[in-house]
């Protein structure tokens, strides 16, 4: 049997097209990554980067004669460092951090009666990493919450 | 202009098919194949977000499902080690590919071929055959030279070939 002859044969014989069930998430996964998107162009400067936040963040903090608080909404994420720790073979190519998105959280009370402004930012930290073995090139995006305290003090 | 999400579903609906039958080389199953597929449209989507958006290359794609099965391969073959009680029952009616008429034997005899290629020629089948790529493409997605890949593509062809006359010439002295 010539190799046309088995090409022709093998034409006979066609993939199966996904299930349902798996075409409905695909699709769900599309709309949840698009609208994650649309999120992403409401920040006013996509240059925007998490140190010119740091020194925003520092100024109203000087402003205020208070201190700026940070915290993670989440856990810490593993950092690159960790990340090559976990997956030898794995090289750390380039790594990057940005600000998807940036929300006035408004006036909070603590428990010590102290006022402060809450502003939640959502970062994107994206690695890139290379498989030795194969040369293949992964990029990693790990989005994150934090927010940033400032005391308000009485003018 | 199109939107994203427009874009990536016409381009699943075209291209789903053929990127489940490649994951089918890298999986136990179906619903695992389908999975693989996901997991690399989720890492497709933020790699093409510095792109534009659009949809990825195809041979970009089999890349990535192959480097998320052989993960998967990996800590499955871990799995299995720690599991070595269990008993896996193959599914005979979970097949790779459709035979168009299906009452075309020879058909049947070749779908059940190509699922018994070795992993390397039948990726390589996959991705030329109903993938459409080169062999330069498909030298790039598997890092070895575009030789090495028409080598492959030729010799699954003439196991194929082999399968189809063993059978044909078996069914003949049975009857």
């Amino acid at each position: 049997m010539q190799t046309n002859e088995i090409e022709a044969a093998l034409a006979r014989l066609m993939p199966p097209p996904l299930s349902e069930g798996a075409q409905g998430d695909l699709d769900a996964l599309i709309d949840e990554l698009s609208g994650s998107v649309r999120n992403e162009t409401t920040v006013p400067d996509k240059s925007f980067t998490r140190k010119s936040l740091a020194g925003i963040a520092a100024g109203m903090f000087a402003m205020a004669g208070g201190f700026a608080i940070s915290k993670q909404a989440e856990a810490p994420l593993p950092s690159a460092v960790q990340i090559k720790a976990i997956r030898p073979g794995m090289v750390l190519i380039s790594e990057s951090d940005r600000v998807q998105s940036i929300r006035d959280e408004g006036w909070s009370e603590e428990a010590d009666g102290s006022t402060m402004h809450a502003v939640r930012l959502n970062l994107i930290e994206e690695n890139r990493l290379m498989d030795q073995e194969t040369g293949i090139v992964v990029q990693v995006s790990e989005p994150r919450e934090e927010i940033f305290f400032t005391p308000i003090t009485a003018f | 202009m199109k939107s994203p999400a427009k874009e990536w579903k016409q381009w699943l609906a075209e291209n789903g098919p053929r990127l489940l039958l490649f994951a089918r080389g890298w999986s136990n199953n179906r619903a695992d194949a389908e999975d693989l597929v996901q997991e690399a449209i989720l890492r497709m989507w933020h790699h093409q977000a510095e792109k534009g958006g659009g949809p990825p290359d195809l041979p970009l794609v089999f890349s990535t499902i192959r480097f998320c099965g052989l993960n998967h391969h990996r800590s499955e073959t871990r799995r299995r080690k720690r599991e070595e009680s269990v008993i896996y029952l193959n599914d005979f009616k979970d097949v790779w590919l459709d035979p168009m008429m299906e009452e075309d034997e020879d058909a049947v005899v070749l779908r059940d071929a190509v699922q018994n290629l070795s992993q390397k020629l039948r990726e390589v089948v996959v991705m030329k055959f109903w993938g459409g790529l080169t062999f330069l493409q498909i030298s790039e997605t598997l890092a070895i030279s575009p030789n090495t890949a028409a080598s492959r593509y030729r010799y699954a062809l003439e196991q194929l070939a082999h399968e189809l006359r063993r059978v044909k010439e078996d069914r003949r002295h049975a009857n």
